[in-house]
């Protein structure tokens, strides 16, 4: 067992509303959207921005700059900046921008790091297990432009260096394309197809119908029908345009506190009752996510979580699992233990994995169903499911939940729970 | 076919003055044993350092492969739909290397179980060298049968 189980909570936690991408006023500003999901993350549990110690943030930019690209007078005038940085607060919001602007006073530690969602939650979880922090906020924030998302920088050179010497040059298009030749090699490992995808894809799709804070049941709230699925246009063959999740504009927060802190706060405390992640991997081979390579690392990882939560995969009641492209979804069905290999896409039907099922996964419709939060909403939905405040995606009697975000071999998870255990 | 032309760094130098000579050459460190490819600063296993490139003989498998459809890479966007293919040296499979795949057309390529195309996951393949300018050469592999 882990020694931090079940003495880390998650008590607060906030979302921006999102947008397919920034229309460039200072009200919509990543900074501003950062402040906005902070602010709810405060406000949720009630503690004042000067009872913050710690903030952690995965500042961004999501995919590298957009450039060139005029930063507007009026949305440096709306903000405090940070010095020497025009593009804090714009295409990525950072520990001190966020400080300097929200005003916390009281901050012992403030951290960026280059990780997703899930490492930064894990790191802000340690630092309330090591008793550094009581109080921290945990910030995403996500940046989406004009144009047309990655067709820019090294993708849009006519030379290729770096790394880019041995995949643009074969226009190898970044991680879509990783994850497409994963998928042949997992469709031929175990005799499937494309089409078998189909019934994962219409429930995430579905689900995401039913959440409130996506993007398409706000802004495109219309139904996938299996023929529409199975003649989507391809990206990066076997993965199409509906396997994808949609980039947009947006923030997610999160409080952080010790246990006994989050249960003098508003809302029931999410305890944290396991964790499992690790510095990213080394190794021989160790960017190509081969299949058998990304199966070995991801059962380990989950039995790293199991074993640090005391927690086994019979005891879940729902998995939120990492979707942005959606064929991460059976790889990670099977390497958590809720099926064996090779079975995870007879495993996607509705009795099993809807919200009404077995063991639903992804209810709110993951990336997939509700836009692309890389990860913000696999954590937030989390919370929301084990408060029972998921309104109609609530899944009756949630009491454990598993979390993973993040690609293949470098992702990360916590165990979380109604109860501290 | 016109492409993203590669530039060669300090670590890279010796695998792309090998190319322009039409020979496929990759790391080896002599700790391990190993093979490895794309070519790193010190063995990704081990650390050793500075490691020596080898000649390959050119022949492998692939492992896996996709066709891009709607590619970010913008001068590669006209060939559209094309393949991308990973091979794996018959040496190592930690000299992983990218493919076109010259002489297959992106309708030939199966996934998964449908049977009907002609390339597939294990299918044999021979380096080849595409010129992308003047005495620059990139490693291409070829389907044999
Ligand atoms: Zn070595």
């Amino acid at each position: 067992m882990w020694e931090g189980s079940g003495k880390v909570a998650i008590a607060g936690i906030g979302h921006s509303p999102t947008y397919r991408r920034w229309d460039e006023r200072a009200e919509t500003s990543l900074g501003a959207m950062a402040m906005d999901a902070v602010q709810a993350a405060l406000d949720d549990c009630g503690l004042e921005a000067d009872e913050v110690d710690g903030v952690v943030s995965a500042p961004g930019p999501l995919s590298g700059y957009w450039g060139p690209r005029p930063v507007l007078a009026a949305v440096k005038a709306a903000f405090q900046q940070t010095p020497g940085d025009a593009e804090d607060g714009i295409s990525k919001v950072t520990a001190e921008w966020l400080a300097r602007n929200l005003g916390l006073s009281a901050l012992q530690v403030a951290d960026n790091t280059a990780g997703m969602i899930g490492s930064v939650l894990n790191h802000a979880i340690e630092l309330v297990v090591s008793g550094r922090c009581k109080a921290v906020v945990v910030l995403r924030p996500l940046n989406n432009f004009a144009g047309r998302y990655g067709h820019y920088g090294a993708n849009a050179a006519a030379e290729a260096s770096g790394t880019g010497q041995f995949t643009t040059a074969y226009g190898h298009s970044g991680f879509v394309s990783t994850m497409a030749t994963f998928f042949t090699r997992y469709l031929w490992t175990y005799g499937k197809t494309h089409a078998d995808l189909a019934d994962l894809a219409l429930i995430e799709h579905a689900n995401g119908l039913l959440c409130d804070y996506g993007y398409f049941a706000q802004h495109a709230p219309e139904e996938l029908t299996r023929e529409q699925y199975l003649a989507g246009r391809w990206i990066a063959e076997p993965i199409n345009i509906y396997d994808c999740d949609l980039p947009m504009q947006v923030a997610g927060a999160f409080v952080v506190t010790t246990a006994e802190l989050a249960r003098d706060l508003r809302q029931h405390p999410v305890y944290v009752r396991g964790i499992a992640g690790g510095p990213r991997a080394r190794g021989r081979r160790a960017s190509m996510y081969a299949l058998e390579d990304a199966q070995a690392a991801d059962t380990a990882l989950a039995n790293r979580l199991w074993q640090s939560a005391g927690i086994g995969p019979l005891e879940v009641d729902f998995a939120n699992l990492y979707d942005a492209p959606l064929v991460l979804v059976p790889h990670l069905i099977e390497t958590f233990g809720f099926c064996k290999p090779g079975e995870a896409l007879e495993f996607c039907n509705p009795e099993q994995i809807g919200v009404g099922g077995v063991l639903p996964i992804n209810p709110w419709g993951g990336n997939v169903g509700a836009g692309r939060s890389h990860g913000i909403d696999h954590i937030y939905e989390a919370v929301l499911q084990l408060r029972g405040q998921a309104g109609g995606r609530q899944i009756r009697g949630a009491s454990v939940g598993v979390v993973h975000v993040g690609p293949p071999v470098n992702g990360a998870a916590q165990l979380l729970g109604v109860d501290a255990g | 076919m016109e492409r993203p032309i590669p530039i060669p760094d300090d670590v890279s130098k010796p695998f792309w003055e090998a190319a322009n000579e039409r020979r496929l050459v990759a790391q080896f460190c002599v700790a391990c044993s190993e093979w490895q490819h794309p070519p790193e600063r010190a063995c990704a296993e081990c650390g050793a350092t500075p490691l020596e490139f080898r000649e390959l003989s050119g022949a492998g498998t692939i492992y896996s492969v996709h066709v891009e459809h709607d590619s970010r890479v913008v001068v590669m966007q006209q060939h559209q739909p094309y393949i991308v293919a990973t091979v794996l040296a018959n040496e190592s499979p930690y000299a992983v290397f990218l493919t076109n795949l010259p002489g297959t057309s992106a309708g030939d390529v199966a996934f998964g179980k449908d049977g009907e195309q002609s390339v597939h996951i294990g299918a044999r393949v021979a380096v080849e060298f595409e010129e992308v300018g003047a005495g620059r050469f990139v490693p291409q592999f070829r389907v044999v049968s």
